[in-house]
C-alpha cells in the first residue's frame, strides 16, 4: 500500500491526501514533521534529504516534492481529465503547479506565519498587511485566469487545481481582510462541493 | 514557435538547453532586465508575472520555465529527455520542483552579490550564507549522482537541465570557496561535453 510520511496540517502533504482522495487510492500515512519531528532523523534524511514533508513510498519507489508526488499519483492511478491527456491543458495544469512554488507561496508564507503560527500578542501586523497586499496581487492573477476558464488549465478539474485549491483554502479562512475576487469565488465553491477537498484540505489551521 | 526571453536568463537557458538537445528550432525576442517589453501592458496580456521565459505557439502561450521544459519534450523528446516510464519521469520532474523550491532560492543571494551588485554594494553575509546554502544543496546533488549517473536514471533527461545551469554557475563563479563533491563534478563534465550546454549554458554570467 502506498505510505505517505508527513503531517497532515501541512499544505504539502494535503496536496498528496487531496489527489489520493480523488484517486480512491488508499494509503497508511504516518504523522512527521511540525510538532511530530521526526524529519531531522537520519532514518527520514534517508529517504528524503531536505528533510521535509510529503515523502510517498509505492513499493520500493520513493518521491519527494509535493507536486511531483501529485502529478505521479494521478498519472500512475489515474487519467484524463484529472491527468491531462490534451498537452495544451496538460501544459496549463503544471503552469498553475510551478506557479504555485515559484509565485504563490512566498508571498503566503508569511501572512500564514503571521497569522496561524505567531500569538496575537507578538504579531506585527503592518507587516502582516504588506504580505497580506502581495498575496492579494497574486490571487487576482488567479482570478483573471478564472474569468476565461472554469477550472485553472480548462473546463475540467485537473490535478493542476490542486496546489492553488490548497492556497485559496487558506485565503478564504484566515482572519484578514479580502478583497472580492468573484471567480476566485466561484471556482473556490466548486471545489468545496468536492469530498476529496472537504477531508483533506478543509481542516482547522495549525 | 517563439520562445520571449533574455538567453542570459537561467530560466531562458533551460527551454532553449532542451531544444537545442532535440534539435527543434525556435524565434526568439529579447525581453526583460536591460530589453525591458516585459514592463509593457502587450508582454502583461500574455505573462501577468512580466517574468521571463513566455513560450508563444500560435494561439497557446506558456509560462513558467520548467513547465515549458516538461510541454516541449513532451512532444519532441518522449523516452529520451521526457521518460516513458511514469516513476523515471517523477524523478526527473522532482529535481525540476527542487530546483523550484530550494535550489534557486538558497542561491539568489550569491549570484545577485557576485554578479549583479557593484562591489561596494555587495553585502558579504548574505553572500556567504546563500553560499553555504548552495554548497549544502549541492551536496544532495552530489548524493543522488553518486547512485545514478544523472539525476533522474542513467540516462541525460530533462531532470537534468535546471540543475545543470546552476551547476555552471556554481563552478563560474572565481573566487570562492567549493567544497570538492566528486559526483557533481563528474555529472558537470558530462553536461560540457553536450553541444547544447555549452552553446546555450555556458555563456558567461550576466
Amino acid at each position: 500500500m502506498l505510505i505517505i510520511k508527513g503531517r497532515d496540517t501541512s499544505s504539502n502533504v494535503q496536496k498528496v491526501l487531496w489527489i489520493c482522495g480523488e484517486l480512491g487510492l488508499p494509503f497508511e500515512r504516518e504523522d512527521i514533521g511540525g510538532s511530530f519531528g521526526g524529519n531531522d532523523q537520519p532514518d527520514y534524511l534517508a529517504i528524503n534529504p531536505n528533510g521535509r514533508v510529503p515523502t510517498i513510498i509505492d513499493g520500493d519507489y520513493i518521491l519527494w516534492e509535493s507536486n511531483s508526488c501529485t502529478r505521479y499519483l494521478a498519472a500512475q492511478y489515474g487519467s484524463d481529465p484529472l491527468c491531462p491527456a490534451d498537452p495544451k491543458i496538460r501544459g496549463n495544469a503544471e503552469r498553475w503547479m510551478d506557479w504555485q512554488l515559484t509565485t504563490m507561496s512566498p508571498t503566503l508564507v508569511p501572512v500564514f506565519w503571521g497569522l496561524v503560527r505567531t500569538a496575537p500578542a507578538d504579531r506585527d501586523m503592518d507587516a502582516i498587511e504588506a504580505a497580506r497586499k502581495k498575496l492579494s496581487a497574486n490571487i487576482a492573477i488567479v482570478d483573471a485566469q478564472l474569468a476565461r476558464t472554469t477550472y485553472l488549465a480548462g473546463d475540467d478539474f485537473t490535478f493542476g487545481d490542486i496546489p492553488l485549491g490548497i492556497t485559496a483554502y487558506r485565503w478564504f479562512v484566515m482572519d484578514m481582510d479580502r478583497e472580492d475576487y468573484p471567480n476566485l469565488k466561484r471556482w473556490y465553491d466548486l471545489l468545496t462541493e468536492r469530498k476529496a477537498f472537504q477531508d483533506a484540505v478543509m481542516n482547522p489551521l495549525a | 514557435m517563439k520562445i520571449i526571453g533574455r538567453k542570459s536568463s537561467s530560466n531562458v537557458q533551460k527551454v532553449l538547453w532542451a531544444l537545442a538537445e532535440m534539435g527543434v528550432s525556435c524565434d526568439r525576442e529579447d525581453a526583460g532586465r536591460e530589453f525591458g517589453v516585459v514592463d509593457t501592458d502587450a508582454y502583461a496580456a500574455i505573462n501577468p508575472n512580466r517574468r521571463v521565459p513566455t513560450l508563444v505557439d500560435g494561439d497557446f502561450v506558456l509560462w513558467e520555465s520548467n513547465a515549458i521544459v516538461r510541454h516541449l519534450t513532451r512532444q519532441h523528446g518522449q523516452g529520451t529527455l521526457y521518460p516513458t516510464d511514469a516513476q523515471a519521469l517523477a524523478s526527473a520532474e522532482k529535481w525540476m520542483d527542487w530546483q523550484l523550491t530550494t535550489l534557486g532560492p538558497g542561491f539568489t543571494n550569491i549570484f545577485h552579490g557576485l554578479v549583479r551588485d557593484p562591489p561596494e554594494k555587495r553585502n558579504p553575509d548574505a553572500i556567504e550564507k546563500s553560499r553555504a546554502a548552495t554548497e549544502a544543496n549541492l551536496e544532495i546533488v552530489d548524493a543522488q549522482l553518486a547512485k545514478t549517473a544523472y539525476l533522474a536514471s542513467d540516462d541525460f533527461t530533462m531532470g537534468d537541465i535546471p540543475a545543470g545551469i546552476y551547476a555552471y554557475r556554481w563552478y563560474a563563479f572565481e573566487g570562492i570557496e567549493r567544497k570538492a563533491l566528486p559526483n557533481l563534478e563528474r555529472w558537470y563534465a558530462a553536461l560540457q561535453e553536450r553541444p547544447a550546454f555549452r552553446e546555450y549554458v555556458m555563456v558567461g554570467l550576466g
